[in-house]
């Protein structure tokens, strides 16, 4: 039999039982709907924790630490970073150190403002690449100064009045009364900032743990911290703090640079603070800074930051695809301790590709009814087709073609309910976007409501897929059962 | 010359129960290419199950049925289902018409599964048509049909195909006396335009008249196997030229009676 025969005459079978065909495809249709809108959901539900961590940070990102540096076999430092560049797929790669006690950056007249935040260092030259981004001023170029430094967001308002005491010695970038943000004490841009490398009493710089002293130097022990409170710019040699007995400060002109503010950093969370509230200069200039300041605080040679090593190098991904591939050969070669966002994804993505699968299961059970609904036609079709099927046989038809004939039925039925079942999803996760997105969907980037059902383009074609597998493997057995008919039952009389 | 239809020592026994019936008990037949032979028995005797063996749709307990040298009895279904595509042609007493299938396509089944192209076959299905004097009921139902309509599109469809034999099953068992005689006209002048072998199944002695030869039948064994002395319409006694004669003039009157009923039916 030619196929286009075999065709024609399933869809006219089908056609000349038209109530029974509809109702089981409209079983197949439901059947379809839960699976497909269930999984949608499925991948809404990824879709958003993709947009989730793509805020949350770099998807291409690798932190490798090393925070019990100098005590591990493998140093985090310069040859390991030239390691790290020198491997294939690896875009950049940076140190990041974090400063918080190293030197006092001052401005105004008689050194009245003292800046409070922290300063960083990285490789400037891959700011860009690490997705630095600036709202003012420029990247580096070749002939800049050696304190050249970019300022975080909101900078400026981590400076001191040390003229005032209390609430009043600082001001933040918040409305007041009137609904106007307090201007900062030091345009930071424009303004003469002067840094200096700090020096402790000998007692304080014995320890160490020196550079460990936290920003928070109020609260920071008195024998390890400098409180900026404490310091009085005008008699810096001899000036005592009004909180407490703490240290002071003492200052050398050889250690002082003049900071040329080249740019603002825009605020963004998923770098360092430094974006916001910090500086951020050349990894050489503050490694340098790091030296001046153990000799000068006479760190024993062993504690030196420049012995030491990193405790983080960043590693940055060509694609996102190689970023396990990456993390993993780092790990071998002895950096145990690295982090990216996306082997935390990995977790993440096994656990919303279980709940796919549980919702999937859920739909999957309306198929299965589908499926009986299938079969359960096909068998009373045959039931009442019987003398045609006997007469199809006499007439000389091949028994391969009633089998064809009979799964064509079912596969058709399973078609049918799944290009429609498809369809109807669509208006299903559409009004689920459209009604629900509200109080159940995330938000992007841009703020835009996340769809909580999606429909990529692999689930219509597994919907129907599926709902045409299911039909043919419900049309087997009765198909099976048209072919034993045997062809003498045409032939009785009736 | 080798008879297009040889049955060798054919025996069959159903099993009911624990009761043993024997339908056939030895049954040896031989059957020309071109021969019109009425198998007649009454109900029980075994002449349908004869039928449905040389058919192949029953498989005997004993014996051979070969059909044009080809012993049906030991062929897969799916070889018989070829075979018959090729060499079989059924008309059944219940016309076992597709209800759902106009005139057409019923008849033009039989090509449908030998996988001859839509235009051919619908071309070969007309001609059919016309052949059986229903030229204007090509698109008509089953069910839009008399009896004898009915009977006619299953004749046309057991033709279709140019099968070397033909049988019928109680052709007329469901028509009543004139209808029958025009379908017997009909499907016997078919059989002779293009010397194809019939075999008729029948209790009904009256439409034995139409067969060069007669086959008794009585319980599973062949009582008396002779040719037709009583041909009609005209009778022409003992000479088989005669016989011949006969039965042409007798199509000829049928295809006339044909298409007086045709007429008839148009005026309706």
């Amino acid at each position: 039999m030619r196929i286009f025969d075999l065709i024609s005459m399933c869809l006219r079978n089908l056609f000349r039982r038209k109530a029974r065909t509809l109702l089981t495809v409209a079983g197949v249709i439901i059947g379809t709907c839960s699976i497909v809108v269930m999984i949608s959901l499925g991948v809404g539900m990824s879709n958003s924790q993709d947009e989730m961590l793509k805020q949350m940070g770099d998807l291409t990102l690798i932190y490798v630490n090393n925070y019990g540096a100098g005590q591990n076999d493998v140093k985090l430092n310069d040859e390991a970073v030239e390691s790290f560049k020198s491997m294939e797929h690896v875009a950049a790669v940076t140190p990041h150190i974090e400063e918080y006690d190293l030197v006092e950056i001052v401005s105004g007249k008689k050194e009245r403002y003292m800046f409070q935040g922290s300063i960083t260092g990285i490789d400037v030259n891959a700011m860009e690449a690490f997705g630095y981004k600036l709202s003012e001023g420029r990247y580096l170029q070749p002939n800049d100064k050696e304190a050249t430094v970019w300022v975080g967001q909101n900078a400026a308002y981590q400076f001191v009045d040390t003229k005032k005491k209390g609430n009043n010695n600082m001001v933040w970038p918040e409305p007041d009364a009137n609904g106007n943000i307090p201007k900062p004490f030091v345009d930071m841009l424009n303004d003469s900032l002067l840094m200096r490398v700090k020096t402790y009493d000998d007692e304080s710089s014995s320890g160490g743990d020196v550079m460990v002293g936290g920003g928070m130097v109020m609260y920071g022990s008195p024998k390890l911290t400098v409180s900026p409170l404490s310091l009085d710019p005008g008699e810096s040699s001899s000036g005592s703090g009004e909180d407490s007995g703490s240290t002071k400060p003492k200052t050398k002109k050889k250690n002082e640079y003049k900071l040329n503010v080249i740019g603002v950093m825009e605020e963004d969370f998923n770098k360092g603070s430094e974006t916001g509230y910090g500086i951020l200069m050349d990894i050489k200039l503050l490694k340098k800074l790091q030296d001046e300041r153990d000799k000068l605080n006479k760190v024993p040679a062993k504690d030196r930051a420049s012995e030491k090593g990193y405790t983080t190098v960043w590693v940055k991904a060509d694609d996102i695809d190689h970023v396990a591939e990456i993390e993993q050969a780092i790990k071998d070669m002895g950096y145990n301790d690295t982090w990216s966002l996306s082997s935390s994804r990995e977790a993440m993505q096994d656990y919303t590709r279980n709940i796919q699968m549980v919702l999937g299961g859920l739909g999957a059970i309306s198929m299965l009814v589908a499926a009986l609904g299938i079969a359960n036609t096909m068998i009373m079709s045959i039931y009442e087709r019987t003398r045609e099927i006997g007469i199809m046989k006499v007439l000389g038809c091949q028994v391969g073609n009633i089998r064809s004939l009979f799964l064509m039925e079912a596969g058709s039925i399973g078609l049918m309910g799944g290009i429609l079942g498809v369809g109807i999803s669509y208006g299903l996760s559409f009004a689920l976007n459209h009604f629900l997105a509200g109080t159940m969907g995330g938000m992007d980037a841009q703020g835009a409501m996340m769809d909580i059902s999606v429909i990529p383009p692999w689930l219509v074609l597994l919907g129907m897929a599926f709902a045409v597998g299911v039909g043919l493997v419900s049309g087997f057995y009765p198909a099976n059962r048209a072919v034993k008919i045997s062809a003498l039952e045409a032939i009785k009389h009736d | 010359m080798k008879p297009i239809i040889e049955v060798k020592n054919l025996r069959k026994v159903y099993r009911i129960g624990t009761e043993k019936v024997v339908a056939l008990q030895k049954i040896d037949l031989e059957i020309q290419k071109g021969e019109v032979c009425c198998i007649l028995g009454t109900s029980g005797s075994g002449k349908s199950t004869l039928l449905n063996m040389l058919a192949g749709l029953e498989k005997p307990t004993r014996g051979q049925a070969l059909l044009s040298g080809v012993d049906v009895t030991q062929l897969s279904e799916r070889k018989l289902a070829k075979f018959r595509q090729r060499n079989v042609g059924f008309v059944f007493q219940s016309y076992n018409l597709m209800g759902g299938l106009t005139a057409l396509e019923n008849v033009a089944m039989p090509l449908t599964y030998q996988g001859v192209s839509r235009a051919k076959r619908n071309k070969r299905a007309r001609a059919m048509l016309k052949a059986v004097g229903l030229g204007n009921r090509i698109y008509h139902k089953p069910t839009q049909m008399s009896g004898g309509q009915q009977q006619r599109v299953g004749i046309a469809r057991a033709f279709v195909a140019k099968p070397k034999i033909v049988f019928a099953d109680e052709p007329t068992g469901n028509l009543d006396t004139k209808t029958t005689m025009e379908v017997m006209e009909l499907m016997v002048k078919m059989a002779r335009k293009n010397n194809q072998t019939l075999v008729i199944v029948t209790h009904d002695p009256e439409i034995s008249v139409f067969a060069d030869r007669i086959v008794h039948i009585t319980d599973g064994l062949i009582d008396s196997d002779k040719p037709n002395v009583s041909i009609v319409p005209p009778l022409a006694e003992g000479d088989d030229q005669a016989a011949k004669q006969g039965s042409e003039s007798g199509l000829l009157q049928a295809t006339a009676d044909t298409e007086a009923i045709q007429a008839k039916e148009n005026v309706q």
